[in-house]
């Protein structure tokens, strides 16, 4: 073996250097996180204040603050009912989507059905590139054909359609890590597919099947376009396409509605999302949302 | 196996071939129905110059490639596509993913409640509905040209000036909304992809005197390739057929920022037309799955 | 000077843990310095923070002249080998060990020259091209090790480096490293939780314990001397005895039994103080007839060896252990008598675990016993 010798100490005016240059990097990242933190969230600055301002402008700002505007937004049946609507949609497409992805998942992750793996792959390549605005024609036409245009049960069957895929990709995931030894002896005992289902599968998969609900109710909640071109009757359509209409129409828009109406509209998601992190944190697996 | 299982071959947990193929029957007719099958059916509409009013409605003729034609020789099209095109690329393959990349490297090795709220704050930008967020833009890039159009956010922040951000520059834009829109989506999956690699590849380059660049070029972006290609192209399918646009723009100022999501809508909707539209629709799905393709391609390769 | 000087150096986790408590230690230029202690101890921690990865709460780390301890790990010229390598996979041999030159800028076909020879050097010819997924674990650890040459660092830190290898391996590069370490002359520190890897390679090592040193110095002082009731139970592969005992006029009272003073500590007790006696049991005897000075036990379990027998004892003072030699073989059940060489045994304060005078037989006063010639001349 050569020996080796380390090269002479580097003299000590380099080490300010090193020290000099990690202060700069400091300097610099904390100038850019500042940045990113204005970058986010100065655009919703307005939806976080306008609602608690009598005459609120498009700058974001709190010029006459009150809590007056959400009793007026309340009188306003539009509101309301949209909000419903939204409810309604968000709920019942859940139900679908887990109700059918549980069952699918479990048989493809538990049978030997031939070509699973292809199927699914398949499935969730063509619903990343079937995506709402490329179908929007044909969907339309066969809700016309099907009587399901402006039906809420056709934006939940439509929806769901779309969701599907995904649910049933992740429901399968988690599936197939339960070890299948409950069922077994469960079989044993003279279970049937459907109680073994129920009584077993489903209370192990539960935190995989309040992702997928989650997920489907926050999905659902902002959906635009299937509710946009399938529900023509303004009693139907749902938060999303109704606060659209309040600020397209001419004229001037009411802010003070629009603002608070959208904090209304919004606060469930977000809600929802902080539950979430705080019980699971945020992290992936997969990978899949809109 | 167990005596008297009709059905055939039974798996371990005893699902029967039958039961299972039930099991599948509700999500498969959902699936088929309301997406396999639109899919399809996009493809025969758009051979024919179907309407849903006025005397095609009554006497749908097929036209063959008639439609394809005039999207192709037609101008509109192509221009959106060729917009559309340049809107994923510079908001998604560069914009998110890059400033994505950044945080999730930023964030990598930080606890503290600063690195939660920073993170929450990109997080809930991607998740306020849609039509929300597409207002808050408006309000926030409004400029004052003229007597009567109010200042937004942006430009009191910047002291008066008075560019009418969406009719000025509405590709910038634009572009600008979609990164502050979807870069959360990137940050967490590279967050995911940088915490895969070892602690120690990452310690031993530092003890060698790596520079964060170094780290970066030499070991975390080789290392991260395939993460970095299945986030691209997640986020380029859905940039390329959002419909958000419609909300912020109309596909204005003329058809600056018609992009194909759009353009779709306004053909088979407002104009009617949707045999045109249905034809629209096949060429974007097929752009679709050749971009998907592609990607794929390139992964099976770098592997 | 590569010498390495850590100064009362704290270290507290955010979760509470405070791993390193106010920590000196002096390593010596060219010196094999081994970390050694139980999981949790803080030696892998103390490694770290030489290394520049975590940042001390308080205290001051020099390397050779200069006060590094605020310096970034790429500034302190050291080179780190961690347990699992950290090779890269998706570059070749050469380029893994070129890394560091790549990094300090070398042109390419020099350091990927260099490289080569470093490799060579330490028998890698031949697989330069190859991925590290290709290599044997002992070959993966040679191109870990040639990194660490390669960068002609001022220092190398070893985490636990053998841990992979199974045990031929692990003997086999561990005479491998001791053979390194002798031709390169880089100051090393190594931190691993074996005693006999610490005891088999090192010059000098450190014994941790719950974030505290416990005792410093060479195999051998830490072996025959340890310096208190931790580290004589640590070291050593088959654990010393260490029993309660008092002390009497002639002698400490085991149980029933009275045993002689250990050497080591005459002057320096009184009669009535409470000690420990530490009896390593590879140097006590049995004896099948009674003994003056001896302990009366009974022999429990039987353990073979190979070339000789670890024979467990149940006495009044509670269990013991012996090793025996392979011409007398022992019968289980039987009563004997337990001596310990009383020069080799140690007396312990049980109050504190401290070892009781410095192991050596005092400054010998004019009309001493004289000494039974094993102690200090090891």
């Amino acid at each position: 073996m050569a020996t080796t010798h380390p090269t002479p100490d580097p003299t000590p005016v380099s080490d300010t250097r090193w020290l000099v240059r990690a202060l700069v990097a400091r300097v610099q990242l904390y100038v850019f996180l500042a940045l990113v933190a204005a970058f986010f969230a100065l655009p919703m600055a307005w939806l976080v204040l306008s609602p608690f301002d009598s005459q609120p402008s498009l700058v974001a700002g709190l010029s006459h603050p009150t809590l007056g505007n959400f009793q007026d937004m309340f009188r306003n049946p539009a509101v309301i009912t949209s909000l419903l609507n939204s409810v309604l949609l968000a709920l019942g497409t859940m139900l679908v989507v887990v109700a059918a992805a549980a069952l699918a998942a479990y048989a493809l992750s538990r049978a030997r059905v031939p070509g699973r793996n292809i199927i699914l792959y398949v499935l969730l390549l063509f619903s990343s590139v079937v995506t709402g605005s490329a179908a929007m024609v044909p969907i339309f036409l066969l809700a016309y054909d099907l009587h399901l245009i402006n039906t809420i049960t056709g934006v939940i069957l439509v929806l769901a359609g779309g969701l599907l895929p995904a649910a049933i990709f992740i429901l399968k995931d988690f599936m197939d890590s339960t070890p299948a030894s409950y069922e077994e002896s469960a079989r044993v005992f003279g279970a049937g597919p459907f109680q073994i289902l129920r009584d077993i599968v489903v209370p192990l998969v539960r935190p995989g099947l309040a992702v997928i609900a989650v997920w489907t109710i926050v999905t659902v909640w902002g959906s635009f376009l299937t509710p946009f071109i399938l529900l023509r009757d303004p009693t139907l359509t749902p938060a999303s396409v109704q606060i659209y209409s309040f600020y397209s129409a001419g004229g001037t828009a009411n802010l003070r509605l629009i603002s608070t109406f959208g904090l209304l509209y919004t606060i469930p998601v977000v809600v929802m999302y902080l539950v979430v992190q705080n019980r699971y944190g945020f992290r992936f697996y997969g990978g899949l949302k809109r | 196996m167990p005596p008297g299982t009709p059905g055939g071959t039974v798996s371990a947990a005893g699902l029967s071939r039958r039961w299972a193929l039930g099991f599948l029957t509700p999500a498969m007719l959902l699936i088929g129905v309301f997406l396999a099958f639109p899919a399809v059916w996009t493809l025969y509409l758009g051979l024919t110059n179907f309407r849903l009013l006025g005397p095609q409605a009554l006497h749908t003729k097929f036209i063959g490639a008639g439609n394809y034609q005039q999207a192709l020789t037609g101008g509109d099209f192509l221009h959106s596509l060729y917009i559309t095109v340049i809107y994923v690329l510079l908001s998604a393959v560069i914009g998110q993913c890059v400033l994505g990349f950044a945080l999730a490297w930023v964030f990598r090795s930080w606890r503290g409640p600063l690195r939660r709220v920073l993170e929450s704050l990109i997080i809930v930008a991607w998740i306020v509905p849609g039509s929300v967020v597409a207002f808050l833009w408006l309000a926030y890039l409004q400029g004052n040209i003229g007597p009567l159009t109010e200042t937004g956010t942006l430009n009191t922040i910047l002291g008066g000036i008075g560019v009418n951000w969406w009719l000025q520059w509405p590709m910038l834009s634009i572009v600008v909304f979609n990164i502050w829109r979807g870069t959360a989506f990137s940050m967490l999956l590279f967050g995911a992809a940088i915490q895969a690699i070892p602690p120690s590849y990452i310690e031993t380059a530092r003890v060698a005197g790596a520079s964060s660049w170094q780290l970066l070029r030499d070991i975390v972006i080789p290392r991260s390739r395939g993460h970095i290609l299945t986030n691209l192209l997640l986020i380029s399918l859905w940039t390329f057929n959002d419909f958000t646009p419609y909300l912020l723009t109309g596909g204005g100022p003329g058809n600056q920022t018609q992009f194909l999501p759009v353009y779709i809508y306004q053909q088979a909707f407002d104009q009617g037309a949707l045999g045109y539209g249905a034809a629209i629709s096949t060429l974007v799905l097929l752009i679709n799955l050749v971009i998907a393709l592609a990607y794929m391609q390139i992964l099976k390769e770098r592997r | 000077m590569a010498s390495i000087t850590v100064s009362h150096l704290t270290k507290v986790f955010p979760n509470g843990v405070r791993a390193l408590q106010d920590v000196d230690l002096e390593i010596r230029d060219g010196e094999f310095f081994a970390l050694l202690g139980p999981s949790g101890c803080g030696k892998t921690t103390l490694l770290r923070t030489l290394a520049g990865l975590e940042v001390p709460a308080a205290g001051q780390v020099r390397i050779g002249d200069r006060d590094v301890t605020r310096l970034p790990p790429g500034a302190r010229r050291v080179a780190m080998v961690f347990q699992d390598y950290a090779l890269y996979p998706h570059m070749d041999v050469v380029d893994n060990i070129a890394y560091p030159l790549k990094i300090q800028r070398v042109a390419r076909v020099e350091r990927r020259q260099r490289a080569a020879e470093t490799g060579a050097n330490l028998g890698l010819q031949g697989m330069m091209d190859r991925r590290p997924a290709q290599l044997s674990g002992g070959q993966q650890q040679r191109v870990a090790l040639a990194r660490a040459v390669a960068s002609h660092p001022q220092v190398f830190l070893f985490d636990e480096p053998l841990s992979n290898l199974d045990a031929r391996l692990r003997m086999e590069a561990r005479t491998f490293l001791k053979r390194l370490h002798a031709e390169v002359r880089t100051t090393t520190v190594y931190v691993t939780h074996d005693q006999a890897e610490a005891l088999a390679l090192a010059d000098r090592m450190a014994v941790m314990e719950g974030g505290r040193i416990r005792q410093v110095g060479s195999p051998v002082d830490v072996f025959h001397r340890p310096a208190n009731l931790f580290v004589a139970s640590f070291i050593g592969g088959t654990p010393m005895n260490l029993l309660d005992a008092v002390v009497e006029a002639d002698g400490v009272r085991v149980g029933a039994d009275l045993l002689p003073l250990p050497p080591s500590a005459r002057g320096l007790v009184a009669v009535g103080d409470r000690v420990v006696l530490g009896a390593r049991p590879e140097y006590a005897e049995l004896h099948h007839q009674p003994v003056a000075g001896g302990l009366s036990a009974r022999i429990a379990i039987i353990e073979h060896l190979g070339t000789a027998y670890l024979v467990d004892l149940e006495s009044p003072a509670g269990p013991l252990q012996v090793v025996v030699p392979e011409d007398e073989p022992p019968t289980a059940g039987v009563a004997v008598w337990v001596t310990a060489h009383a020069a080799r045994s140690l007396l312990y304060r049980r109050d504190t675990g401290e070892l009781i005078g410095t192991g050596a037989p005092a400054a010998r006063p004019a009309a001493a016993v004289p000494a039974a010639g094993a102690d200090g001349s090891e």
